[in-house]
């Protein structure tokens, strides 16, 4: 006689019996001591939004950037500010040289946990 | 474990560079000027060993940071004096041009600028881009995408446009003329260095929607 | 040297020690044969923990052998040395007692004048202590057990200078701390002035801890360094950090400035000769009351016919508001024009250091203006089109 489905779904499935399936740790429970610099070496773009608005206002104006003085100001203070960060960056933290912070490069990351790794 | 806040005192590096080219060691600053001079602490450069000054350098009224990068622009085959001698007479026909542009005007003769040099200032600044394309490939389509310039780059464009556009007319005229040409014509906001500039900055400008494309 | 003296003292005094251990060991054996034939064996069973520790390892006697030959070797170098000196002395017609390095550089400069452009390639005599570096002592005793707790580091002295640099940064931290909840602050007058030195190069550091380190090992070193020398309180380790700088030259007072001498018009001048820039060489002549004449090779500032040329000349004068003031007199050989200028102009503003006050040398110096300019053609390079260009690549 032909059971239907439905009824074993109400009940649910029954749990593996853990003598016969035994866990098996194939991979430790337990964090890596270091972090992928995937996303890390992330994008290059900065200043979109200064872009922007400096666009709309060269759109209204013609062109002509003396009506845009201000966003012109603006937008090349945060793009000369970005490659300053850049240019710091290379030299301290690119080098993994750890500074007091929480927004910490891959390899400050790093440099930190294996000092202070996880218990074994 | 004590921490301690990293601090880079730099005058006490004194840090292996990658491949030095230059004759000079690394820790050797350039030349200061005596206009400059005031704002330096005189404590911290008496240690310091100084570069000998370049041979383009001096302090006479002739002397412009600006107009010395444009003449090496100018300059072909090494033959400085030559290119010297070119910015002279442009400088000197622009000089002729604004004077007999002030004699000729009757009213509101303050506008007129007869300095050169700040004629050729203004030109310069006047033809400075703010953004370039550059080509980007994605998934096998090219894009134009808009990038910033540095403010070294732009000055770099803005002269290599002019001296382009002045080596691009007429071949019976000789530079110094269509070079003093196209600097007042930028100088007075107008003439193809600004279209040219205007143009790039349209291209940029319908190339916007790609700006956030730029990595690596 | 300090360093190597201790290290020769080491070495004597562990050589004592072994040659003790060696009589003590030999005495009783002399003793043990005459009365047994296997006393030693009876003696080794009796005392073994004695006996094990005056056992000589393998590696202390190949390090006496080694240490034996150097001494030899420096002993011999040293004799020869002092005989040279003093056949040097007698040549030279000088006592040979009162002989010092700087008399015989002259002497090796005067009988074997050498033309080769490199100054290590020219013959020369020196103390034998400066010519072969220094050596470490023994690292371990007889026994070979090591004495430094760092030794299997390979570089001991290095990471036991990185543990000294840090208990005295944290010896500085406490004390900072107790002065803050005493309320005290640091004295601003006794602050280390670190704008005249500079932390030794590596090289500098390589030789006082006679080991070799790698870059990033100096960079820890800097780095921990700065950590000391930025605590408000270093000027109390101030001692300990003076070991590791090295002053930097006052570079305004490096230069001795020359006294004017008076010529038969009673004009002051001064000569600076062996001007050179590029291929060109000249010796200039300023002379102080003067109305601006410039003479170079008996003619006037027509004698160079670029504009930059004549402006350069010009520069070190009016930069120090001498224009008008001086008379010029030079005399170029050698090089193009603007080596030329360039040599006139240096000697130009080398005389006038001695007719301005100090502070305007300072900012001529700061101009670049006392700066020899060492600058020369690089060389074309083979496979390549010029000094740095290279050929046009071509698949094929």
């Amino acid at each position: 006689m032909r059971i239907p489905g439905a009824l074993y779904a109400a009940r649910g499935r029954a749990p593996q019996n853990e003598k016969e399936v035994p866990f098996q740790e194939i991979l430790p429970l337990r964090l890596k001591n270091t972090v992928s610099g995937k996303a890390d070496s992330g994008s290059d773009v900065a200043c979109l939004q200064e872009m922007g608005v400096l666009f709309a206002c060269l759109k209204d104006n013609e062109f002509v950037e003396k009506y845009c003085n201000k966003e012109i100001n603006q937008f090349q203070k945060c793009y000369k500010f970005y490659m300053d960060r850049k240019f710091e960056a290379k030299k301290t933290v690119n080098q993994g040289i750890v500074q007091p912070g929480n927004n910490l490069n891959y390899k400050q990351l790093n440099k930190y946990m294996r000092r202070f790794p996880n218990p074994q | 474990m004590g921490f301690v806040p990293y601090t880079t005192l730099s005058s006490l590096r004194t840090l292996k560079c990658c491949r030095l080219m230059s004759m000079y060691p690394p820790h050797f600053a350039e030349p200061i000027l005596k206009k400059d001079s005031e704002i330096i602490n005189k404590k911290d450069v008496s240690h310091v060993p100084i570069k000998a000054a370049p041979n383009d350098l001096s302090d006479s009224i002739f002397y412009g940071v600006l107009k010395n990068k444009l003449l090496k622009y100018i300059t072909k085959k090494g033959n400085g004096s030559l290119a010297k001698q070119l910015l002279t007479d442009t400088l000197e026909t622009i000089k002729r041009t604004q004077i007999e542009r002030l004699n000729l005007i009757n009213a509101e003769k303050e506008n007129v600028i007869i300095d050169t040099e700040r004629i050729l200032v203004n030109a310069i600044e006047n033809s400075r881009p703010l953004l370039q394309l550059s080509e980007i490939k994605r998934g096998g389509v090219k894009y134009q995408v808009p990038i910033p310039l540095t403010e070294k780059k732009s000055y770099f464009l803005a002269m290599k446009w002019l001296l382009d556009a002045a080596r691009e007319k007429d071949r019976k005229v000789h530079l110094p003329d269509k070079l003093a040409w196209e600097i007042l014509d930028a100088a007075h906001g107008q003439g193809r260095v600004i279209k040219k500039k205007d143009d790039l900055h349209r291209q940029c400008e319908s190339n916007r929607a790609y700006a956030h494309y730029r990595w690596s | 040297m300090s360093l190597r003296v201790l290290g020769l003292n080491l070495i004597k005094t562990n050589r004592n020690l072994l040659q003790t251990a060696v009589k003590n060991n030999g005495a009783p054996n002399a003793h043990a044969v005459a009365m047994a034939p296997y006393a030693t064996q009876v003696t080794v069973q009796a005392t073994p923990a004695a006996v094990q520790k005056q056992k000589v390892s393998k590696a202390m006697k190949a390090y006496l052998e080694r240490a034996n030959e150097h001494d030899e070797f420096m002993k011999t170098q040293h004799l020869e040395f002092q005989i040279g000196k003093r056949h040097l002395a007698n040549m030279m017609g000088a006592d040979a007692e009162t002989f010092t390095q700087q008399d015989i550089d002259e002497a090796i400069n005067y009988l074997f004048p050498s033309g080769l452009f490199d100054k290590r390639a020219r013959p020369s005599m020196r103390s034998p202590e400066e010519v072969f570096p220094a050596r470490k002592a023994a690292e371990f005793d007889e026994t070979g057990r090591p004495f430094h707790s760092m030794f299997y580091t390979g570089k001991p002295n290095y990471f036991q200078l990185l543990h000294d640099i840090v208990t005295e940064t944290n010896k500085l931290n406490d004390l900072e701390e107790r002065m803050l909840r005493r309320g005290n602050k640091p004295d601003e007058n006794q602050k280390l002035e670190m704008a005249g030195s500079q932390l030794l190069r590596k090289e500098q550091l390589e030789r006082v801890l006679v080991e070799h380190i790698a870059d990033i090992e100096y960079q820890n070193f800097t780095s921990a360094m700065e950590r000391l020398i930025i605590s408000p309180y270093a000027y109390k380790s101030k001692a300990f950090i003076e070991r590791f700088l090295k002053p930097l030259i006052d570079q305004s007072k490096q230069l001795e400035v020359p006294k004017p001498k008076i010529d038969e018009q009673g004009r002051q001048y001064v000569t600076t000769y062996e001007c050179l820039r590029k291929t060109a060489r000249a010796d200039v002549t300023v002379r102080l009351p003067g109305t601006g004449k410039i003479t170079i090779n008996g003619q006037d500032i027509s004698y160079f016919s670029l504009e930059e040329c004549r402006e350069q000349l010009l520069f070190p004068l009016s930069y120090s508001k001498m224009l008008g003031k001086v008379d010029v007199e030079a005399n170029v050989e050698g090089g193009g024009p603007s080596g030329q200028a360039g040599a006139i102009r240096w000697g130009i503003a080398m005389s006038l250091r001695s007719f301005v006050d100090q502070e305007m040398i300072e900012t001529m110096r700061l101009a670049g203006l006392l700066t020899r300019d060492y600058r020369r053609r690089e060389r074309k390079k083979f496979g390549q089109e010029g000094a740095r260009r290279k050929y046009t690549w071509k698949k094929r």
